[in-house]
């Protein structure tokens, strides 16, 4: 009796812990995990008609550049979207080959494992109520002293836009860098984890100006941001995917990076991201100075030593 | 633990409390626990089930208008020949479009679209711009002879297309139905409670609708990536909630409701904690008091013990202090009441068995030398025979007969012997009072042979010659016997002088003091009671001057008979 009493009390306990849930488990779902240091709000309408089109899921991790590129060597996505060239092509090694360069970007070093997605250009924007008179006209322009500590900017550590930025304002030895980096680490007013955010910190009167790109000014007002777009060195910025090596789902990876660099993708993109369009970049538009990946690749790191010694010596 | 609650009655009682106290009030704290958690989430259950369904007809309604209308829009003449014309402003289009959604114009606007993507027609009241052809729904459309269904390209919208075509199958322009958030909202408005969301996946399981403006950002990504994992639905940490799911059947899409948990963990966690505290603040309680009342209850148990152990020991002077009411507090005085009455009657053996101590020495000296006194009285006899002194040798005979009696080892005698040694006292005493008194026997036979006291009645005949009738010319003492009921009453009555007043008072309330006059009385009254009890003993009635009747009342005991019926 006395263990029957004993095993209806524990019955009675344990009945309060189990309570009905709902389930959901799709089908058989083919999933490909996007990994990109775009805005989600940029790339989900492509994706959205993706997934439309050949029924495969996409999930999207965004991150920083750094946070791209550590995912992709972790294996933990399919395809990364959104990274430089630079970049791109100075970690080659973890990319699988792809076949397209050859017929749809010519620009693209030969074997790269790297491809052009989305491109876009570099723009000096400005708060038009803090500089009225003479804005910078060309990148060298922000090195004067007299924007001292006025510009926004990128961590080049984590953002490869900012890096990017360091390759145009650079020179070609380690004291002409780091000479330039001086002058540029004293315009700085604020250092920010993702270049995007320093359109708000201009419009907001934070910064008086920054390097962003085009496609960071698309679907917003200006307001009381002014833009130049360099003129002697005018040239797009491309941002690039790839499959990593030790990717899960290689084959609809490659599905999604095809339907990326579809022509209608791609007239979507060119509406969105100031008119230009990777699969144009060298034929249709003949003025624009095509940036040199492989050499931007191979010279990125001696530019990010030189900033980093820079850096230190300022902290 | 076991023999902890056998070996003592206070920890028994301290064990039964406890658990008497304690057990129901777990079980019943948890029962109700089980039982309110349980048919409240099955309440919320069935209600969250009961409000999606709700929802989910909803939608299946509107979508079969929708393609009701679609299909009655594809096919109508009117809508072909506007759109194979690239007429934007032929009235009866306007008047043909309103006329069809008339019904459905709160839940979704109607664009019609010709083949390059340019809105020709609209229900709303600004024309919502193009659509680009080979992207989204008019790129799904124009595969499909049905009604599609997308996310719009906003993602915050679901769209409906079908294609428009002409008769050899050519795409003319498609009609586009689009639910806003706000015409969705009017669609679902009263089938969902206000505590609960209603949210809208896409096939793909991107949220293109949710009731509540306001919601965590990254709500939609969790879900999605819990229905890709298959785990349970949550939501994120955002409260607990239930989720409860249907999937469109024509559309692919999936209503999901959103319904915030009663008792969520932490809810229920308080309830368990205050329940906890609860039954430890009952466990304490019922300690304490299982502990008060145990002690309570064996207290006096205990008192009453340890005075026993006293008595057994000796200390008949042991007393309980009671200081209470209750039934204990009469125990106790019974307790205390027996010990002093047990202590009462010990003195009184003792008492009593001294005095018989006492009497048996009495005796032993009286026997001393006692075959001396009756060869002397022989010898004294034979004088008087010899010297022709009759009276002399015969008072000699009577005393050494009454001595013989005396010294006998018999204690209990027959009546008939008792009255022989009373004839052979009076012989002595007519000599002696030279006949001034005239005694008179009267017993019935069968009275004479009951056993009584060796002696009982001679002391009292003595009594009533010696302080009755000693001093009178004419005396008169009458000895009878009676029987009432099962005693034996003897009466010794004279015409004497009567008791006096302070042996009257002795008599009625005897004491262990012994009187100085009438000792033969008190001790006849005490061998009477000794050996008879209380029931037993002399009354006395007396009148001074008038006389006496003494009372002998004893029970009746017959003599062991040899054979015959013994009368008595």
């Amino acid at each position: 009796m006395r263990r029957l009493f004993a095993i209806m009390l524990c019955a009675l306990l344990l009945s309060g812990c189990a309570l009905s849930s709902e389930k959901t488990r799709p089908n058989d779902t083919r999933m490909v995990v996007l990994a990109t240091n775009l805005p989600e709000e940029t790339v989900l309408p492509f994706i959205c008609e993706f997934e439309n089109r050949t029924g495969l899921w996409v999930t999207v991790r965004t991150g920083a550049a750094r946070e791209v590129m550590d995912m992709a060597r972790a294996g933990q996505c399919d395809l990364i979207l959104g990274l430089g060239a630079d970049t791109m092509e100075a970690n080659r090694d973890i990319f699988r080959a792809l076949p397209y360069e050859a017929e749809l970007a010519p620009w693209v070093p030969t074997g790269s494992n790297w491809m052009p997605v989305f491109a876009s250009r570099p723009v000096i924007i400005y708060n038009r109520n803090l500089i009225q008179n003479n804005p910078p006209e060309e990148f060298s322009d922000l090195l004067d002293p007299m924007w001292s500590g006025q510009i926004a900017m990128g961590d080049p550590e984590k953002c490869d836009m900012a890096a990017m930025t360091l390759t145009i304002l650079g020179g070609d030895n380690q004291s002409e860098l780091e000479g330039r980096f001086a002058c540029l680490r004293r315009n700085i007013a604020a250092l920010l984890p993702e270049t995007r955010y320093a359109v708000d910190e201009v419009a907001k009167g934070n910064a008086s100006l920054a390097i962003v790109t085009s496609q960071m000014l698309s679907d917003r007002p200006l307001g009381s941001l002014g833009r130049v777009f360099p003129g002697t060195d005018t040239m797009v910025f491309t941002q690039a995917a790839g499959i990593p090596v030790g990717a899960a789902n290689p084959e609809d990876a490659r599905t999604l990076l095809s339907y990326f660099l579809s022509e209608e993708v791609q007239t979507l993109a060119a509406e969105h991201f100031d008119g230009i369009s990777v699969l144009s970049i060298h034929s249709a538009d003949a003025s624009v100075n095509v940036y040199d990946a492989r050499h931007a690749g191979q010279h990125l790191w001696v530019v990010m030593e030189a900033w980093a010694a820079v850096w230190e010596d300022a902290q | 633990m076991k023999n902890w609650i056998r070996q003592s009655f206070r920890n028994r009682v301290f064990a039964s409390v406890l658990l008497i106290t304690l057990v129901p009030i777990f079980v019943c704290n948890v029962l109700t626990m089980v039982i309110m958690v349980g048919r409240s989430n099955r309440a919320l259950s069935q209600d969250g089930k009961a409000q999606v369904t709700a929802c989910a007809d909803s939608f299946r309604g509107i979508c079969a208008d929708i393609e009701e209308i679609a299909d009655t829009l594809s096919t109508g003449t009117v809508v072909r020949s506007a759109l194979r014309n690239h007429s934007s402003d032929s009235r009866a289009m306007f008047q043909r479009l309103n006329q069809a959604c008339f019904f459905i114009r709160d839940f979704c606007r109607v664009d019609i679209v010709f083949d390059d993507g340019v809105c020709a027609y609209t229900t709303a009241e600004v024309n919502p711009g193009d659509y680009r052809p080979d992207w989204g729904i008019l790129r799904c459309a124009a595969q499909s002879d049905t009604t599609v269904y997308t996310a719009g390209e906003d993602g915050t919208s679901i769209c409906a297309g079908q294609a428009v075509r002409s008769r050899d199958g050519a795409v003319l322009g498609y009609t586009v139905f689009t639910m806003t958030r706000e015409h969705i909202d009017s669609l679902l408005a009263g089938n969902y409670s206000d505590s609960n969301d209603i949210f809208i996946m896409s096939p793909a399981w991107r949220m293109v609708y949710s009731s509540r403006s306001a919601f965590p950002a990254d709500m939609p990504q969790i879900l999605r990536a819990e229905h890709l994992s298959g785990k349970r639905l949550t939501g994120g940490d955002y409260g607990e909630c239930n989720f409860y799911s249907v999937e469109g059947k024509r559309t692919d899409f999936t209503l999901l409701l959103r319904q915030p948990m009663t008792f969520a963990a932490r809810v229920t966690n308080a309830f368990y904690g205050v329940n906890m505290f609860l039954t430890i603040t009952s466990l304490l309680l019922c300690i304490a008091y299982a502990f008060w009342l145990s002690d309570h209850l064996a207290q006096p148990v205990d008192k009453m013990t340890s005075a026993m152990s006293r008595i057994s020991a000796g200390d008949l002077d042991t007393v309980i202090d009671i200081t209470r009411e209750d039934e204990f507090g009469r125990l106790g005085e019974d307790f205390n009441r027996m010990t002093a009455r047990y202590k009462e009657n010990l003195e009184t053996s003792v008492s009593r068995q001294r005095e018989l101590d006492e009497t048996q020495v009495r005796m032993m000296q009286a026997q001393l030398n006692p075959h001396f006194l009756y060869n002397t009285l022989d010898s004294i006899k034979w004088m008087g025979v010899t010297n022709h002194m009759p009276e002399i040798a015969r008072m000699s005979a009577d005393l050494g007969a009454l001595l013989r009696a005396s010294i006998s080892g018999d204690e209990f005698i027959t009546l008939e012997q008792e009255l022989e040694l009373i004839e052979r006292y009076l012989e002595i005493q007519y000599i002696r009072f030279e006949d001034r008194f005239t005694c008179e026997i009267d017993v019935p036979w069968e009275l004479q042979q009951c056993m009584i006291p060796k002696l009982c009645l001679q002391p009292i005949v003595e009594n009533a010659i010696i302080h009755g009738v000693a001093d009178l010319q004419e005396g008169y003492i009458k000895v009878t016997g009676s029987r009432d009921g099962g005693d034996l009453v003897l009466c010794v009555a004279d015409n004497g002088v009567g008791f006096p007043e302070e042996i009257m008072e002795q008599i009625l309330h005897p004491t262990d003091m012994h009187p100085q006059r009438h000792l033969g009385l008190f001790n006849v009254n005490r061998i009477l009671r000794l050996n008879y009890g209380e029931g037993s003993g002399i009354s006395v009635q007396s009148e001074p001057g008038q006389g006496s009747r003494v009372l002998l009342r004893l029970p009746m005991h017959p003599k062991e008979s040899e054979g015959g019926t013994n009368p008595c």
